[in-house]
């Protein structure tokens, strides 16, 4: 009790007085009470004392320093010597040591005034706020998760607004919630590339599934990088989405690893085949130098040295065919989706193949005719093939039969891989009649550096790399095996809906000839003439140039006329670049087939600054040149 | 420059098209703060252990920050919940990461003006800044004397925002508003006029129109727009009111906008303005009431401002 008003009034009378200043709070369902600037309670009301478990009475007296928890102690003397200021009131959480343990509890307080106008006391009225505490701990855990992941999170609208964005997501994309908000940026499209790849996002999630894929982005600072993006839905507690969450994962460093692995793998299956490739050069090389002394002791026999040509000829296409296989599989490509003829694809591998297997290994094919295309990445197909073409020639080192075949499976039959049910499938079986595997092996064939072959005849990453490419074309891959029957690899791909790839026309029968007239430009003669007598066999004009310059001069010669121009690349002097450029000029619709030994993307993508074009690869057929050149022509101008 | 000389040239500049002017305030850049105010954010937000109430004091001292934050809240909760009008119900929301990227990108008026090549002089961002300030406080202060009950923010950010477009003509109409700073007027409603003709709105309209846009809620947009015609408000009349008594009353302390010649307000004149009528009547004891309150409120406005900027 306050000494100053002990000594003016009676014992009961200042009871009645403090009553007073707790006011109407007296019967409130809120705690209250008074406590003098020394921090001693004057009064209590009843909430007050039943939260502390004690008579109302008996509260009087207790300094409060009892009954507060000791680190909110400190806080409490600031306040009162805030409360001496205008305006004389305040609000504070505090922790109370209460019977049911420590509570939060919020206070507001007030300085009360004696009736000589004198600050005397202080009324706090408050209520146990510790529900409510906990929970906005447990929401500010909450929150501070999601603040500080390592993966970038944000969370939109229904509509793909975005409401929140995390700091990696800033950190990343370099913009903050208002950027987002001022400039209006759709965060869900980052790194789609078309309007239809978003949409089906957006239906697939409000749909109630989750969407995955890999995204590239570009940086703040510029960089591409890859990303793993899962959106999913946000649901209220009534279970109606609200919002949408989005993820994202930087994996441009895990995407380059695999890139590396594969090429790496690429190049190692490659050179287990280069032995017999080398082999069979030589024997390609012998038949070409046998048929050539032939011909040069044969000079006056037209009958040998027309047989000894041909042989020649078709020694030269073979090995000619060898160099696109290995040079096709072991170029270094970027991953690009495009519908795939896999029955093709097996076709075209299996050429080298008979090139390169041993004799004693017999290839047969049962393919479904008409096999829908599928999407998917054409260098890495080939792969699937060759390791597992490569594998089942391991197994098979007494000889024995391999057999590929395709055709569609519905995904219902799949169920026990995981396939979706309403999908179509690839089937590509693969079949030897080798060794065969026991359990313990079939288990572990799919983990990386897992091999059976003895010294360095492996690594143990074929399967491997065929796992992550089926995965990475969301398909499927089953094993079949025992010990001495042999072993069925079994990869399903899921099937596009697209149309089935359209063949070229067969070069079956005489390719049309015409009556236009046609500039060749290329550097070497015997081509040169070579292309020139074809051409006028079938019917057409032909003028030829050796190089660039004397080129330009002919198309920029408004006296002569051209339908069509065949242009070697590569010549000294001005080039087929060069051609192209003064040719836009001068008479750009003029029709152009370019002609290289050796297209590089970079030089592809030279030329379609200039409009598409049309290229062949040397070396070519005359008849593939002849059949390019009236397609072309028969093209209407654009 | 006396008005009469610059009647002529009024006379000839056409008002531009309501397109092009919202074409103009759509165009328009974050709005830029004071550096004082931002440096004070700026180091409130860098340490963790400040309140949520501290940093709302801060940000109540800005108006562009002020108007930034909700707009970027209202956005964020737009078509879920309520309108948030709470300056720390924002800050709340939004989280302190949020509010230091604010603050990280918020552009400073002073450095502005040293860029800007075509303002000869530095425009007197901080007497607006006062006036805003003193504004919001004192149309707090008259609505808490009427029977009237705001739980948030509202009351005091229709003070504090209602000449957000003169910040937003900085960048939109440049040239205009420095036209505009040269011209006199007798009143503020007068000087609306002069707006009206050379630009086509006032900076009430445009100002509302930026904050309409932004998805602040209806009270702050229409107290905004019609501060100088509380009357016309087609609701919430006493928002804008409050907002054109207190503007007189700071006008007449001495803390005029800055912005623009007014003739200095003389004292009780505002007992003759339309938002006096909205608020007290012509009820005589309820006005005499306001009028004391006033009063005392005038009193300490000048230590109220004291080291906010």
């Amino acid at each position: 009790m306050s000494a100053a008003l002990s000594g003016v009034l009676p014992a009961t009378d200042t009871k009645a007085l403090f009553e007073g200043w707790l006011g109407s709070w007296d019967k409130s369902a809120d705690a209250a009470y008074c406590r003098d600037l020394q921090g001693r309670i004057l009064t209590a009301n009843v909430a007050f004392a039943r939260k502390f478990g004690l008579p109302a009475a008996s509260i009087r007296e207790t300094p409060i320093a009892d009954l507060i928890h000791t680190d909110d102690f400190a806080g409490v003397q600031q306040a009162t010597a805030d409360l001496m200021r205008p305006p004389h009131r305040r609000s504070a959480e505090q922790r109370w040591v209460t019977p049911q343990g420590i509570r939060w509890f919020a206070w507001d307080e007030v300085a009360v005034r004696d009736e000589t106008g004198t600050i005397a006391a202080i009324r706090a009225v408050g209520r146990d706020i510790t529900r409510q505490r906990l929970a906005e701990e447990q929401y500010f855990r909450l929150s501070r998760a999601v603040e500080q992941s390592p993966v970038s999170i944000i969370i939109t609208d229904l509509e793909g607004h975005a409401q929140y964005v995390n700091s990696k997501f800033t950190a990343i994309t370099g913009h903050t919630l208002e950027d987002i908000i001022d400039r209006r940026i759709e965060v869900l499209r980052a790194g789609h590339a078309n309007e239809a790849s978003y949409r089906s996002l957006l239906e697939t999630v409000r749909a109630g599934t989750e969407w995955r894929g890999e995204l590239c982005t570009t940086r703040a600072d510029g960089m591409m990088v890859w990303e793993a993006v899962k959106v999913s839905c946000l649901r209220n507690s009534t279970g109606e989405t609200t919002n949408l969450l989005c993820l994202r994962e930087d994996v441009t460093e895990r995407k380059r690893l695999e890139h590396e692995l594969r090429q790496a793998q690429k190049m190692e299956s490659l050179g287990t085949l280069a032995g017999g490739i080398a082999h069979d050069f030589n024997n390609l090389l012998a038949i070409i130098n046998g048929y050539a002394e032939f011909c040069e002791q044969s000079l006056h026999e037209p009958a040998v040295l027309r047989k000894s040509l041909r042989e020649i000829h078709n020694a030269a296409q073979r090995a000619g065919s060898l160099v696109r296989q290995i040079l096709t599989f072991s170029r270094k490509t970027e991953v690009r989706f495009s519908p795939v003829d896999f029955n093709q694809l097996i076709r075209d591998l299996m050429r080298m193949f008979a090139e390169t297997f041993p004799r004693n290994i017999a290839v047969t094919l049962d393919l479904q005719e008409k096999l829908p295309a599928l999407l998917g990445d054409q260098s890495q197909l080939q792969q699937i093939l060759m390791n597992l073409c490569v594998n089942a020639r391991d197994a098979m080192p007494e000889g024995g039969v391999l057999t590929l075949s395709t055709h569609v499976v519905a995904g219902a039959t799949l169920r026990h891989l995981g396939a979706q049910e309403g999908q179509n499938y690839v089937a590509l079986s693969v079949r030897d009649t080798g060794i065969g595997m026991n359990t313990e092996v079939r288990q572990r064939i799919f983990e990386p550096f897992f091999t059976t072959k003895a010294g360095n005849q492996g690594t143990g990453l074929g399967l491997a790399v065929v796992y992550g490419i089926v995965v990475a074309h969301r398909g499927h891959i089953d094993v079949e095996s025992a010990p001495d029957e042999g072993s069925t690899f079994s990869v399903y791909l899921p099937l596009t809906e697209s149309a089935p790839v359209t063949v070229p026309p067969s070069s079956i029968g005489g390719v049309a000839g015409g009556t236009e007239s046609i500039l060749i430009v290329d550097d070497e003669e015997p081509i040169r003439l070579l292309l020139a007598n074809a051409l006028s066999q079938r019917g057409y004009q032909t003028a030829s140039a050796s190089t660039g310059l004397e080129a330009i001069s002919l198309i920029s010669d408004p006296s002569r006329h051209f339908d069509a121009m065949l242009l070697d690349l590569n010549m000294p002097g001005a080039t087929g670049v060069e051609v192209l450029r003064a040719m836009r000029i001068c008479c750009p619709s003029l029709r152009v087939i370019v002609i290289s030994g050796h297209l590089t993307p970079e030089a592809t993508d030279e030329f379609t600054q200039f409009g598409p074009r049309v290229f062949m690869q040397k070396p070519f057929k005359l008849e593939a040149v002849a059949r390019q050149l009236r397609t072309l022509l028969d093209t209407p101008a654009e | 420059m006396p008005s009469a000389t610059l009647a002529p040239t009024k006379s000839v500049a056409t008002p531009y098209s309501d397109a092009e002017i919202r074409k103009r305030i759509e165009a328009c850049p974050k709005l830029a703060s004071l550096g004082s105010v931002n440096r004070a954010l700026g180091d409130l937000v860098r340490s963790d252990q400040s309140l949520n109430s501290q940093i709302a004091e801060v940000i109540r001292r800005d108006p562009s920050l002020s108007a930034r934050l909700l707009r970027m809240v209202n956005s964020v909760y737009y078509g879920l919940s309520t309108r948030v009008n709470s300056i720390e119900e924002a800050v709340f929301f939004l989280g302190l990461r949020q509010i230091r990227e604010l603050s990280m990108a918020t552009p400073v008026l002073e450095e502005a003006d040293r860029l800007q090549k075509r303002t000869a002089a530095a425009l007197p961002w901080k007497e607006l800044w006062s006036h805003s300030i003193a504004t919001a406080i004192l149309t707090r202060e008259i609505l808490a004397s009427t029977s009237f009950q705001v739980d948030d923010d509202t009351d005091y950010l229709v003070g504090l925002l209602h000449n957000v477009g003169k910040v937003v003509m900085a960048s939109a109409f440049p040239d205009e508003l420095r036209t505009l700073m040269q011209t006199t007027a007798a009143s503020p409603t007068e000087f609306c006029e002069r707006e009206r003709e050379l630009i086509g709105w006032d900076h009430g309209q445009i100002g509302a129109c930026y904050l309409a846009r932004h998805q602040l809620a209806e009270e702050i947009v229409l107290a905004v727009a019609h501060h100088n015609q509380p009357d016309q408000s087609p609701r919430h009349q006493n928002f804008a009111a409050a907002v054109q008594i207190a503007d007189h009353i700071v006008r007449h302390s001495g803390i005029s906008g800055g912005f623009e010649q007014v003739t200095a307000v003389a004292a009780d004149a505002w007992l003759e303005l339309p938002g006096w009528k909205i608020l007290y009547g012509s009820d005589n004891a309820e006005s005499m009431l306001a009028r004391a309150s006033v009063a005392n409120t005038l009193q300490r406005l000048p230590s109220m401002l004291q080291g906010l900027l």
